[in-house]
């Protein structure tokens, strides 16, 4: 049967190609996937392979011409079916690949370096076998091979597998999947099991769900008393649920400005002032701004009175091995960006190492909590007492966005303001976020309020 | 903070450094018939090779009849070039029969994901409709070439940073006037940061063929491009 070789779709606005150099000459024999023909476009050097086996009977176009997609340039002819024309090429160029004399295994390549590692084993691998004996932490001198010529096949691994999980006492022998494999492994077995179709459909890895014993009483469960920090913590969180009614407000901050011009800054700013800058000197600030113009926000009650705050502390959460802990950043309102950043980097050090003092975690009049850190998208914080808000900021996403009726890409982290609803009211809450977005979408803005 | 949208494809990366460019070509050679039985992912290659001269398959002999060396004569598609200390290559071993077989759209993006990070630095670059490669106004900064096989890819790009440019006035680099290259340095006027450049293009390349790149090291992969290469790879 003859097969007609065309010049293949390239892609929607590729129409032609120029032959460069046919590789397989009228009347010679093509193997499976053997080039055939080179073709040039676009500066793209495409290799036309051959998709059957058999002899090229014929070529239609000359080396150097113009072919346009679609175009029949050659025709192959498997030698099969209805008698063509490829009879009359020589008999003696075979289709098959020329066959090695069984007996004699073929001298393999000196290749003396890498020997010692892959191919340490009892026999010769091919890549998929290494990457299965790496994937499952296999020995390969436990590898028995039974392939022709000495080859370790995928079952041959797979047995070593399995009888190293029965050597560790897993009597079911179930086969782990490979830790996460960043290579997927074709799951058909290798050619030599061709003949058995139904066995082809068979999954590599059979995967059989283990039954554990229950651990013994004193093993199950550990338990530790509820003290110290984590105490503190616990009749914190309980308290501040307890006394204010939590409402969380929600909203998408475009941070794509400040992601730029963070870029551009990182590593100028780690060299002149010695301190990493974070996303977070700008939160506060523009957060600093907003609760000037919500009072309400900056405020703390008693079941008296409300006492609003001439001045901005600012706590930030820090998350530490104990316990998270919010250590306070004096008058922020009153300092730079950079001494921000400084002071953040100082804060969270010494948060980290256990040396904050009582003065620096107490004072504080708003916080924030940054859950970003850790890869989440949205989350509703806990009021920290006697504060009566706190805002939740959160991973910065690039997420589709619709700026002037069209879709462009932004980053957007989806801040979450908790506020207590005895004080505050939704409309001021709302407003209040807003105003942060506003800033932070637009960190020019915080140039006009500059003192 | 910052954390990518789910690509949708996984792709590894390979930062080799300086590499001859002989060597990098046996990785590449072997790294194609891996990609082929699909044993590597679609694979980024980044690389600075010693100085050297390549001829693609559209090489004419008068644009480096004046060489006092042998060039190099490769499979990609392009007349020749300069590879050199200061120029970051960019060498894709992708399966294109899973991006759509589109070519015209696969040096589109290979182009798209240079100008990308070129802005970053400040430079403002084009593509041009009739001379491919990477442009800022009237000067080449990058030059792209690709070669196909099986439908997979290999060769790519070379961009410009820190190149020596008077070491292009050797050959009519694609056979234009060696004048018409640039490079980075020459445009902003410093040294460019070439760690700092790859890992934004890296970036970049993860939108364009929204791809996530995983870095790999060369020793875990080598003894598979090793093997289908039929050399030495460390």
């Amino acid at each position: 049967m003859a097969l007609d070789v065309l010049v293949p779709q390239m892609g929607e606005s590729v129409l032609e190609g120029t032959i460069l150099e046919w590789k397989v000459k009228v009347g010679e024999p093509v193997k499976l996937n053997q080039v055939l023909v080179e073709l040039m476009t676009d500066k793209v050097n495409v290799e036309i392979p051959a998709e059957i086996e058999g002899i090229l009977t014929h070529q239609f176009a000359k080396e150097g011409e113009v072919v346009p997609v679609g175009t029949r340039i050659a025709v192959i002819d498997d030698g099969k079916g209805p008698a063509t024309k490829a009879e009359a090429a020589p008999k003696k160029a075979a289709p098959e690949a020329p066959a090695q004399p069984a007996a004699a295994p073929p001298t393999p390549k000196p290749r003396a370096e890498i020997k010692a590692t892959a191919e340490m084993g009892k026999g010769k691998m091919s890549p998929k076998v290494r990457m299965m004996i790496r994937e499952y932490s296999v020995d390969p001198l436990t590898v028995t091979p039974t392939g022709k010529e000495g080859r370790v096949t995928v079952d041959d691994v797979m047995r070593a597998v399995e009888e190293r999980s029965q050597a560790a006492g897993f009597t079911p022998g179930p086969i782990p999947a490979p830790p996460a494999p960043m290579v997927a492994v074709p799951s058909a077995p290798p050619a030599e099991k061709a003949p058995a179709p139904e066995k082809a459909r068979e999954p590599l890895v059979k995967v059989e769900i283990p039954v554990f014993e229950p651990l013994p009483a004193a093993q199950r469960e550990t338990r530790t008393p509820l003290a110290g920090i984590r105490k503190m913590i616990s009749d914190h969180m309980v308290k501040s649920v307890h006394t204010s009614p939590h409402v969380t407000t929600f909203e998408d901050i475009d941070f794509t400005e400040l992601v730029k011009y963070r870029e551009e800054i990182k590593n100028s700013f780690v060299t002149n002032y010695g301190a990493k800058i974070t996303y977070m000197p700008f939160i506060i600030k523009a957060a600093c701004l907003a609760l000037k113009e919500f009072p309400k926000i900056n405020a703390s009650m008693t079941e008296k009175e409300i006492i609003f705050k001439n001045y901005y502390n600012i706590g930030v959460a820090v998350a530490r091995e104990e316990g998270l802990i919010v250590p306070v950043i004096k008058n922020a309102d009153k300092k730079t960006i950079v001494e921000l950043a400084v002071e953040l980097n100082s804060i969270g050090e010494r948060a980290r190492t256990n040396q904050l003092m009582p003065d620096d975690v107490s004072g504080g009049t708003f916080s924030i909590t940054n859950a970003g850190m850790f890869g989440a998208a949205s989350s509703t914080p806990i009021i920290n007492q006697p504060q009566v808000a706190i805002l939740g900021v959160h991973a910065i996403i690039k997420k589709p966005w619709v700026v002037k009726g069209e879709i462009v890409i932004r980053d957007i982290s989806n801040f979450g303001l908790s506020f207590d609803h005895r004080l505050i009211d939704g409309h001021i809450a709302v407003q209040f976020l807003h105003r942060i977005h506003e800033y932070l979408a637009d960190p020019r803005l915080l140039l006009m309020q500059l003192r | 903070m910052v954390i990518e949208e789910k690509a949708k494809y996984l792709g590894w990366v390979l930062q080799l450094g300086r590499v001859e460019f002989e060597r990098a070509l046996q990785w590449q050679h072997g790294l194609v018939k891996l990609r082929k039985e699909g044993l590597v992912r679609d694979t980024l290659i980044l690389v600075e090779h010693p100085p050297v001269i390549t001829v693609g398959k559209d090489g004419h002999p008068e644009n480096f009849e004046a060489l006092d060396c042998e060039p190099y004569f490769i499979e990609r598609g392009g007349d020749v070039t300069y590879h050199g200390p200061g120029q970051l290559v960019a060498y894709f071993i992708f399966n294109l029969s899973r991006r759509g077989r589109d070519i015209h759209a696969f040096m589109s993006n290979i182009q798209d994901g240079i100008i990308r990070t070129l802005e970053q630095i400040g430079i403002k670059a084009r593509k041009d409709e009739e001379h491919t490669g990477v442009w800022v106004d009237k000067k080449k900064i990058a030059s792209v070439g690709v070669a196909v096989r099986n439908w997979i890819s290999f060769h790519g790009a070379a961009v410009n940073l820190n190149t020596d440019l008077s070491d292009f006035k050797r050959i009519s680099p694609c056979g234009l006037d060696a004048d018409v290259m640039t490079s980075a340095k020459a445009l902003v006027g410093h040294q460019i940061d070439m760690a700092e450049f790859g890992r934004q293009l890296i970036e970049a390349y993860t939108d364009v063929f929204e791809t996530a790149f995983y870095p790999v090291r060369l020793d875990e992969i080598a003894e598979d491009i090793e093997s289908q290469a039929g050399g030495n790879v460390i």
